[in-house]
């Protein structure tokens, strides 16, 4: 380097995203900085930097150059991809092979999907969905059920719900019984999504009887996969029902069925499905949590962790750690609670997992709020930023006004708590999802509930 | 201190030893010889077979620690609520080959530090145990006065810093309180607030470096329902909630120029104007600043306008960082101590002499607001009633290390090779850093090269976190 160029100060993301321009094209570069961002050392011990959301962390000169490059061939080979796809679904209609162009279509669903771009890849799946019509083919199922699980991660819940219906019925109709039994799964998902347990466990229950109905046809691993993620749904819907007991059921055979039972170590049961054990860990510690068993709920989410391994953990882990991060809030372990928190984040921007980030700053709100932080707030400002930066899904914002709500209420700022709940309630209604009698809170349990 | 203690002799046959010795016991059941030579450069170790020999020689002894694995049918299970508490000052440690989460609860129920898998493994074990067969607790912590508000601390800096506020505090005086971050200035803050005249009016706090300006904007003046995008409701703001009362603006010197003119504004005329409306309200309130910058020099690079910092610093109070009043840091390590171990229901009565060696090691960068955290932590971790230097964390240290000290002096134990004291220094310092490579290989005084290829031999994820140890309680 020569001498006389200055030392390279390390910028604040918010500083760089200010001197950009809004740009759906500069994302790339963008999310390629969030997730190689750092916090501030020198905000470490302040309350600003206690407070801080990603907007203050740092973002390192030395190799910029060079990431630019990068990023831009990694985009040129995602483009690339993308086109090719596009060909390929041409080329495999001019040869007149209707499958192939489903195929090539749900291809790049999957990639589109991958890449967290649900916009697109609903789009590419809904053009699925037409060709499947046009073509007759098989596969008319699975491109609606595709088409509507995009729909579900967009937050668009009344379209999701009848396109899986429809995914089901197709799928039936098609002979595709483990389509059918995936879409009845993703229907009761959606009916999570809107606080409608008993609607959840009657889709649930399709999708069992048509497992057992054709047991003898289904491979026995996948019947045990599509059995044990159904379970642990119905484990959900009983616990939000209150029905504590039976949840703990439900769990209890996910777990003998996954392999991933607690006592498959003295048991010596095979252990067949790993990420079993994180999600039944995971899962059973929510129960834990909803019967106010804080230590035993803390217990499980860490043994989820463990069950993760050393290494990074997946987006799977963001969840497990705001989890651990409320059970350790609601024992009044704040200073424990925010650093699991922090965690998450560090892992959510690292993975590029933005869309987990509004949840994660909800928890680290309850936690400055609860260590008497009256910025406690700031998060959930950064929150709603970020949920309308992105365009991600209306309930995120919901459940962040209602965060927000509560939070007003407690400063004694009674109105603004009040207008945020309503914001929040309208957002609902529009979702579909089921407000309780009183209305004081929503029945609505987010993003839970699994597919295979 | 010296203790009665059982002698275990390698042929098998054990006599009580009625002699003292400086050398802490070990009860262990069932006998395992990898575990025995783990602990014996620590302890003494009495190994019983008999299970019901063990519970009653449990009672007899002043046992720094015993290790109990419980193999058997889940009848011998049901006996761990049984176990007495005469292990009001050691450590009990349960092991079991299905360490589930139901049994790790009924362990700790019962008392136990820990429930690990059996049989355990002898290193991670003595890992484990050292520091409470090491460490005893000989510096009391006194127990809190419910109720008692006092400042504590007793350095000259701490004692004129009060002293400015007992003079102060009952008059309209602004005041701008300097020290590094973590100092302790909202408290100094409190106090004005506490001994002035309006006492019984809100006392409320903003940060001005933890709101963006826009934001902070809003929330010292207050809006109307939709002044701008995310204007949900209507907010009377800082300043108006705090009429008649104290608003303190802490880190005052991150305000960007143009709230610090509509700042100016509001203290000369004492009159806000809410965002989104036209009226202009009269608002009552004293104004605390605090800074952890020097404002001057922000001044001379044009950062803070001279008239602001004028108006706020009539009068000034200085704190200094806890490194310079290290007579302070033993009155605050006991009362955060004291304070979190009610709070968490864990009373603690005394800290081990190694923790307070550690505890005035440490270079508190964070000051105050560190050792809180630090103890807030500690008191979770603390067994027996007595905070070890290993409650005192280390948040470098790799999963199962007995961190922070625990009788030896540079921060690891006297056992390990050069290699394992270089990666765990290379986890401590990237953990510091972040995971940042370039910062760590500049503490380090090497070649980011060279940083990287270490990190490389040692398969290190810089940005790893540390792994959760399966069925060992955290707190």
């Amino acid at each position: 380097m020569n001498d006389a160029t200055p030392p390279r100060r390390s910028l604040r993301l918010e500083g760089i995203l200010a001197l950009l321009p809004a740009s759906d094209a500069l994302r790339p570069l963008l999310d390629h900085l969030v997730e190689t961002s750092r916090p501030d050392p020198a905000r470490r011990w302040s309350v600003g930097g206690e407070l801080g959301t990603a907007g203050t962390r740092l973002v390192d000169m030395d190799g910029l150059r060079e990431t630019g490059v990068s990023v831009a061939r990694t985009e040129a080979r995602r483009v690339e991809r993308h086109l090719q796809r596009a060909v390929a679904v041409i080329a495999a209609a001019a040869e007149g092979r209707g499958e192939g162009v489903v195929e090539a279509l749900l291809e790049e669903v999957g990639a589109l999907e991958g890449e967290g771009r649900l916009e697109d890849a609903r789009a590419w799946a809904e053009a699925a969905v037409r060709e499947t019509f046009a073509s007759g083919s098989s596969r008319g199922g699975e491109a609606l059920r595709l088409a509507a699980r995009c729909a579900r991660g967009l937050g668009d819940l009344q379209a999701a719900r009848s396109l899986y219906e429809e995914a089901h019925l197709r799928s039936l109709a098609l002979g595709r019984r483990v389509d059918a039994v995936i879409a009845a799964t993703g229907r009761g998902n959606v009916a999570v999504d809107q606080g409608r347990w008993e609607e959840a466990e009657e889709w649930y229950g399709k999708a069992l009887t048509l497992i057992e109905e054709g047991s003898a046809a289904l491979p026995p691993a996948e019947a045990r996969g599509l059995r044990w993620r159904l379970y642990q749904n119905l484990g959900i819907t009983h616990r939000e029902r209150g029905a504590f007991d039976s949840a703990e059921g439900w769990y209890r055979r996910a777990a003998e069925t996954s392999g991933a039972a607690e006592t498959s170590g003295a048991a010596g049961v095979e252990v067949r499905d790993p990420a079993a054990g994180v999600e039944v860990e995971n899962g059973w510690g929510q129960l834990e949590l909803a019967r106010g068993e804080l230590r035993k709920a803390e217990l499980r989410f860490r043994r989820a962790l463990a069950a993760l391994g050393t290494g990074r953990g997946g987006e799977g882990s963001v969840a497990v750690r705001v989890n651990l991060g409320e059970a350790l809030l609601r024992q009044g372990r704040t200073l424990e609670a925010g650093e699991v928190g922090r965690e998450a984040e560090a892992e959510a921007l690292r993975g590029g997992w933005l869309r987990r980030v509004p949840e994660i700053y909800r928890l680290l709100a309850d936690v400055a709020h609860a260590r008497g932080e009256p910025e406690a707030f700031v998060f959930l400002d950064r929150a709603l930023a970020l949920v309308r930066e992105r365009g991600l899904p209306p309930y995120e914002e919901a459940l962040t006004l209602e965060t927000l709500a509560g939070l007003r209420d407690a400063e004694g700022e009674v109105e603004a708590g009040a207008d945020a709940r309503e914001a929040a309630r309208q957002i609902f209604r529009r979702l579909g999802v089921r407000l309780d009698p009183n209305e004081d809170h929503r029945s609505s349990r987010k993003g839970e509930g699994d597919e295979p | 201190m010296s203790h009665k203690i059982l002698v275990y002799d390698s042929e098998g046959a054990h006599k009580l030893c009625m002699a003292t010795s400086n050398r802490p016991s070990v009860l262990l059941h069932p006998p395992l010889p990898e575990v025995e030579e783990a602990l014996a450069p620590l302890a003494r170790v009495r190994s019983e077979p008999r299970l019901g020999d063990f519970l009653a020689r449990l009672g007899d002894q002043e046992w720094r620690a015993a290790v109990l694995g419980l193999v058997g049918d889940a009848q011998e299970w049901a006996l761990l609520p049984r176990i007495p508490s005469a292990l009001s000052s050691g450590v009990l440690v349960v092991t079991h080959p299905d360490p589930t989460v139901n049994r790790v609860l009924e362990a700790e129920a019962a008392g136990a530090a820990a429930l690990l898998s059996h049989p355990p493994d002898p290193h991670r074990l003595r890992a484990f145990l050292e520091p409470y067969l090491v460490e005893e607790g000989d510096h009391p912590i006194p127990p809190r006065v419910a109720g008692e508000e006092r400042v504590v601390g007793t350095s000259p800096a701490l004692t004129e810093a009060y002293r400015t506020v007992a003079r102060v505090a009952d008059s309209m005086t602004t005041v701008l309180i300097s020290g590094d971050s973590g100092t302790g200035k909202e408290e100094v803050a409190r106090a004005l607030h506490r001994r002035s005249g309006r006492r019984a009016q809100p006392f409320v706090a903003v940060n001005c470096a933890a709101l963006p300006e826009g934001l902070l904007e809003a929330e010292l003046f207050g809006y109307e329902r939709g002044a701008f995008t995310g204007a949900v409701g209507r907010s009377d703001g800082r300043f108006g909630r705090a009429h008649g009362g104290t608003l303190f603006l802490d880190e005052v010197g991150e305000m960007g120029p143009l709230l610090q003119a509509k700042l100016l504004r509001a203290l000369e005329g004492g009159e806000i104007e809410r965002l989104g409306s036209g009226e202009t309200v009269r608002v009552d309130v004293r104004v605390v600043a605090a800074t952890n910058r020097s404002l001057e020099e922000r001044v001379e690079d044009g950062g803070f306008r001279a008239d602001l910092l004028y108006r706020l610093s009539v009068v000034r109070v200085h704190l200094p960082p806890l490194r310079d009043r290290t007579q302070d840091l033993l009155p605050l390590a006991e009362h955060f101590a004291a304070l979190f171990g009610e709070r968490h229901g864990r009373p603690v009565r005394a800290f081990s002499r190694l923790a307070v060696e550690a505890l005035r090691r440490r270079p508190w960068p964070g000051n105050v607001r560190e050792l809180r955290n630090v103890l807030d932590r500690a008191t979770l971790l603390a067994r027996g009633g007595v905070i070890r230097s290993v409650d005192l964390g280390d948040p470098g240290a790799p999963p199962g290390l007995a961190a922070g000290g625990g009788g030896w002096e540079d921060g690891y134990p006297p056992h390990l090779s050069l290699r394992e004291v270089e990666e765990r220094h290379l986890r401590r310092v990237l953990s510091h850093t972040g995971g940042h490579l370039g910062e760590a290989a500049t503490i380090l005084g090497i070649h980011r090269n060279t940083m990287t290829a270490k990190v490389r031999e040692y398969e290190i994820d810089p940005r790893d976190s540390d792994a959760r140890i399966e069925g060992e309680m955290g707190g």
